[in-house]
């Protein structure tokens, strides 16, 4: 993909993310995420019902790659099957730190393919992702009790 | 005026600095104590009352209380004559809320009753969007550009979604030059396509254009050294 597009992309999602914003409903499971390299602080809650990913929401503050990747996070996971979020979550982080990964997968995630070169900015972009594969590790703690 | 610089340890030695800092004005320690109690730490204050001075608060900015200094801002559409200002240096950022009126102590009862409510309001406003970018621009311009920042917005600013911003480093206090106000566009283009930003600047720009110029300013700093320029250019 090119350069701009990949950067107007980015810059879109972080000046009009998507589901930002947290509601008030005990359904969700929470995650709140530190950067510690960074100003990132990050509040994910995700709400699943029969095994699909319904709705994703975040909220915090933090910096725009990290805004635009959590944006583009719950643009790329809403309504997918748990099986499929940890495909594209397991690929995300390949992708991220240069290992073999599936691009089809990762629909306009693959914006942050370049991630790697930049090693203090792989937190940001990653940081709405490892709250999404806390998330996922609770839901899966949950169902084997 | 009265600066609050040590930390505040106990009741006793919290209440004096705020009497004394809020001068005749029961009112204006009111506030200073709920800043202290919601977590915003007061640096100082004055109550308006010697002639020529303004009403104003300082308050120290960190990224626990960008929302309740985010409604602060908002402030500025309800207080007749009042300015809002971000403002960095090496040490620290700070928020200012100034104003001249004759009857402060009503405002300062709407300001604390406003900062009241923001802590109880999870969801978050625009205006704390706003601040977040301010923030953000701050804290790179203070430690990868080791600069200042200067933010500003007033009621007519502020109605129309703009503000002022300059950025210099220590030295160049004295070099930004409000009435010759930078292009923000040519701004945003130089650090995108040249990868520099000089310094002392100064622009007038919609909040939309600051979240901007903070992204390609992230993207410079972070991928390519900064072309800092202490000319004054």
């Amino acid at each position: 993909m090119d350069n701009n597009l990949k950067r107007s992309i980015i810059l879109e999602h972080y000046q009009h993310p998507h589901h930002r914003g947290l509601v008030d409903d005990k359904s969700y499971i929470k995650a709140n995420m530190n950067n510690e390299s960074c100003i990132d602080e990050l509040n994910v809650m995700v709400k699943e019902e029969d095994g699909i990913l319904k709705d994703i929401r975040f909220d915090g503050e933090a910096c725009a790659l990290c805004i635009s990747s959590a944006s583009i996070m719950t643009d790329t996971l809403i309504g997918k099957k748990i099986e499929d979020v940890e495909k594209i979550l397991t690929n995300f982080l390949n992708m991220a730190t240069e290992k073999p990964y599936d691009e089809k997968l990762l629909e306009e995630a693959i914006v942050y393919n370049d991630v790697s070169k930049s090693p203090n900015r792989e937190k940001c972009v990653l940081l709405s992702w490892w709250a999404i594969e806390k998330i996922l590790n609770e839901l899966k703690d949950k169902k084997h009790k | 005026m009265f600066r609050v610089k040590a930390i505040l340890k106990d009741e006793k030695q919290r209440a004096r600095y705020f009497h004394e800092m809020a001068g005749d004005s029961r009112t204006l320690e009111l506030l200073l104590n709920t800043c202290y109690r919601i977590g915003i730490t007061p640096l100082s204050a004055n109550d308006g009352s010697k002639e020529g001075m303004l009403s104003n608060i300082v308050l120290e900015l960190n990224k626990k209380n960008l929302n309740s200094i985010g409604v602060l801002m908002d402030l500025v559409e309800e207080i007749p004559n009042s300015e809002f200002n971000i403002k960095s240096n090496s040490d620290e950022i700070t928020a200012e809320l100034s104003f001249s009126t004759k009857d402060s102590e009503q405002f300062f009862t709407l300001i604390k009753d406003t900062l009241e409510a923001s802590v109880i309001e999870k969801n978050h406003g625009y205006s704390y969007t706003v601040m977040s970018t301010v923030y953000n621009i701050a804290k790179i311009v203070k430690e990868a550009l080791e600069a200042n920042v200067s933010f500003a917005t007033n009621e007519k600013l502020y109605d129309l979604g703009k503000c002022g911003v300059s950025l210099y480093k220590d030295n160049q206090a004295d070099k930004v030059d409000t009435k010759n106000p930078d292009d923000i566009y040519e701004i945003i283009e130089k650090l995108k396509t040249k990868f520099a930003l000089h310094l002392p600047t100064i622009f007038f720009c919609s909040f939309e254009e600051l979240r901007t110029f903070y992204f390609e300013l992230d993207e410079t700093v972070y991928s390519k050294d900064i072309d800092g320029d202490n000319n004054g250019q």
